[in-house]
């Protein structure tokens, strides 16, 4: 009876999962854990740090493209002053979005700007978005340019939730004729400068954990992580004006990967979980990724994992009660539990349970999201109990009253509960 | 010699990039048409539908039309288009008129369609292509051009007294003031700073300058960049304004002026093209979103305003 008490509650969370409310319960879950994960202590110890472009002008370009972009003068003079530190960074991103269109680039100037890039010794990548529509290698119109080119965007978040993820890669696939197309693969800024795949759980638990998920829509499709953003407070609490010759000085950027962004009076803006009060500029959630991808990934259980999760705690739980009452039945005496004692042991347990996956998930970085779900669930067990005890009652006079009407049988008394 | 074809595609380009600027940084559909004159009974049929709308002036008047939508004129009367080869009149013996597509630009492939809806689904940029910081100074612009003769400054009235200067790029010579004037009067047109910039470009040929605006009493300061046109610049942009005088007429005479004086920055010159082929049609309403936006561009915020208030009070647009 108690297999079934179990399978009956997780029918009931599957089914409380798919509701607003559910869902509430996941974001706030996921947001709990987020806020638990260990932050480094200071920014010295960030493998990455965010410079502030925000005193930058915006200059509008007419002609093909009307729309206001970033000063280009300003943004290779900073460029300049980073690669001729005596302790330059290890590797320089610029966070903004250089996509050409079908019409022409987006700054006259960026041509020319491309290419002093190019020249440089440290690895330099500058963003691109829109421009993947136009084909490939064409990113940055002019293939020379190519591999400057890095993937800026942030995914809509799913339904309910904030941003928890970024993309590692976007693979587009440019239809040919003659064959199934093309497939190029632009990668995440943050992958583009940290060189280095979000580590996959290679151990036989893959059906239980993965690092991360792939969504495709027709040609495109992207691959994507979990991002730790324990960081973000620190990399968003004053960065160093990249304008200020004085706080670049005083920046240690030596082996640093440095991300170039507006963090300030700008459109790309996006809330983050655990931080649900404040949008933060897309820069930091670059900086985020490239912290993740450096330090260790964040796990989501697999659907496979997430029943198997659901169901090993509530084994955990019930089990006891299982083990005792068919040892009092084997025993031949009568199971006596006290249900007040019951519910306050389960209700124990259920707390143990969110203190647990709380604490440590600075330690397994598993994103258990629905913890809080099979909490519930548990200390509501008690109605759930009482009906499915009644049925199985039901059930078990039933039987009888059916063998009674039949010729008496020798076998073992039913289990009962 | 200017190129006809050119600069028609170009109009048509701009204009609808204008209208989209509000919403996208950059757009990958073009307007390949314009609706500028109804005369006849006019019906619309948009490209993929099999639906028609009846247009009407002076409602659909510089109503944007993408490629491969039709337009048809029953009864008596015309309906001109503005296309990519020039203006088109017509009439009902025409029968459905389909509009061509841009001619292609060899130098940028075209975006794919399904993919960038793609793109679109999956997320937005996370990276800077954002507002422009707040400025007193609100013209000339960042990066504008001018010229000289028609030259006035414009900034956020302040309640004391400012002090202005022209400078070269460099700082080295300053070409004008500094100068104190009332902050509160919001603009400064003056014939001695006219006669400066004149007077500079003729000496010296340079063309980058640098307007300061200082609050009296204060070291807070601002400054912008921009920009005499060149004597190269200015013959392009009179070459162009004279093919505009002599091939067209009424609004697509002030569409066509107005887009070359976008195209050398003289936004503000630009603006005011914009808002005579308004005031010629003042219930389009796709006039209107043009004339916002090379407002803002001049750096007219009360302007903007006004005009934001007139769309926001106009029906939805209909045959969008």
């Amino acid at each position: 009876m108690s297999l079934a008490i179990t399978g009956v509650m997780i029918l009931i969370k599957l089914q409380i999962e798919k509701t607003d409310f559910g869902k509430q319960i996941e974001s706030m879950s996921y947001d709990l854990l987020q806020h638990h994960l260990s932050a480094p202590a200071t920014i010295h110890d960030l493998p990455v740090i965010v410079l502030d472009i925000s005193g930058i002008e915006m200059r509008p370009t007419l002609g093909s493209q009307p729309a206001l972009v970033t000063d280009r003068a300003p943004l290779r003079s900073i460029v300049e002053q980073l690669v001729k530190l005596p302790n330059p960074p290890k590797a320089i991103g610029l966070d903004v979005d250089f996509s050409p269109d079908s019409h022409g680039y987006a700054h006259p100037d960026d041509p020319s700007l491309f290419d002093f890039f190019l020249s440089q010794k440290i690895p330099i990548t500058i963003g691109v978005n829109s421009s993947l529509a136009l084909g490939p290698q064409r990113w940055l119109n002019d293939p020379k340019y190519i591999d400057l080119a890095s993937c800026v965007v942030v995914p809509k978040p799913d339904q309910g939730q904030s941003t928890r993820y970024m993309p590692e890669e976007t693979v587009v696939n440019y239809p040919t004729p003659m064959s199934r197309g093309i497939d190029e693969h632009c990668s995440s800024m943050a992958f583009a400068l940290e060189y280095d795949t979000v580590k996959n759980f290679s151990s036989g638990l893959g059906w239980f954990v993965d690092t991360s998920r792939v969504k495709s829509d027709r040609q495109v499709t992207n691959s994507e992580f979990l991002v730790d953003y324990s960081p973000l407070q620190l990399l968003a609490s004053s960065p160093p004006d990249a304008l200020n010759p004085d706080e670049l000085a005083k920046a240690d950027l030596k082996d640093k990967i440095v991300l170039l962004g507006r963090t300030k009076n700008t459109t790309d803006t996006f809330t983050v979980p655990g931080k649900p009060e404040q949008p933060y500029a897309g820069v930091f959630l670059h900086a985020c990724a490239i912290y993740t991808m450096e330090n260790r990934p964040l796990y989501r259980l697999t659907d496979s994992g997430r029943i198997a999760i659901d169901f090993l705690f509530s084994l955990i739980i019930f089990g006891p009660f299982l083990l005792y009452r068919l040892s009092r039945h084997k025993q031949g005496k009568e199971v006596v539990v006290e249900h007040r004692f019951v519910g306050r042991l389960i209700n124990f347990e259920a707390l143990l349970l969110v203190v647990f996956a709380v604490w440590l998930v600075r330690y397994t970085h598993l994103m258990w999201d629905d913890f809080l779900l099979v909490a519930i669930v548990l200390v509501a067990h008690a109605p759930i109990e009482h009906a499915t005890v009644g049925i199985g009652r039901w059930l078990d006079e039933s039987l009888r009253s059916g063998r009674h009407a039949s010729p008496p049988s020798s076998g073992p008394p039913s289990e009962g509960e | 010699m200017m190129n006809i074809r050119f600069s028609l595609t170009a109009i048509l380009l701009v204009a609808s990039a204008a209208g989209a600027a509000d919403s996208q940084a950059q757009t990958t559909g073009a307007v390949a048409g314009r609706i500028v004159s109804v005369q006849c009974a006019a019906h619309l049929q948009k490209n993929g539908t099999q639906g028609e709308v009846q247009l009407s002036s002076p409602r659909d008047i510089a109503l944007g039309l993408s490629a491969g939508d039709r337009v048809q004129c029953t009864g008596a009367g015309y309906l001109e288009v503005l296309v990519s080869t020039g203006t088109k009149k017509i009439t009902a013996s025409d029968s459905w008129f389909t509009i061509p597509p841009l001619p292609p630009d060899p130098a940028f492939p075209k975006a794919d369609a399904v993919i960038a809806q793609s793109l679109a689904n999956y997320g937005r940029a996370g990276a800077t292509r954002g507002n422009a910081t707040d400025s007193r100074i609100l013209w000339p612009s960042a990066n504008a051009a001018v010229l000289p003769d028609r030259f006035v400054i414009r900034w956020a009235p302040l309640p004391q007294k400012i002090v202005l200067a022209v400078m070269s790029e460099s700082k080295d010579v300053t070409i004008w003031g500094p100068t104190e004037v009332d902050g509160g009067a919001g603009s400064l047109k003056s014939a001695a700073l006219s006669s400066a910039l004149t007077g500079y470009k003729a000496k010296a040929g340079g063309t980058a300058l640098i307007l300061t605006l200082t609050p009296a009493k204060s070291s807070d300061w601002e400054e912008v960049h921009f920009s005499l046109l060149n004597a190269r610049q200015e013959q392009e942009l009179n070459a162009q304004l004279d093919f505009w005088g002599k091939n067209t007429g009424g609004l697509a005479l002030l569409l066509g002026r107005g887009y070359s004086y976008s195209r050398f920055k003289l936004f503000a010159d630009a603006a005011d093209e914009y808002d005579s082929a308004l005031s010629s049609v003042p219930e389009s309403r796709y006039l209107l979103e043009d004339a916002i936006q090379a407002n803002r561009l001049a750096g007219r915020p009360s302007r903007v305003k006004e005009l934001q208030t007139r769309l926001a009070s106009q029906p939805e647009a209909v045959n969008q």
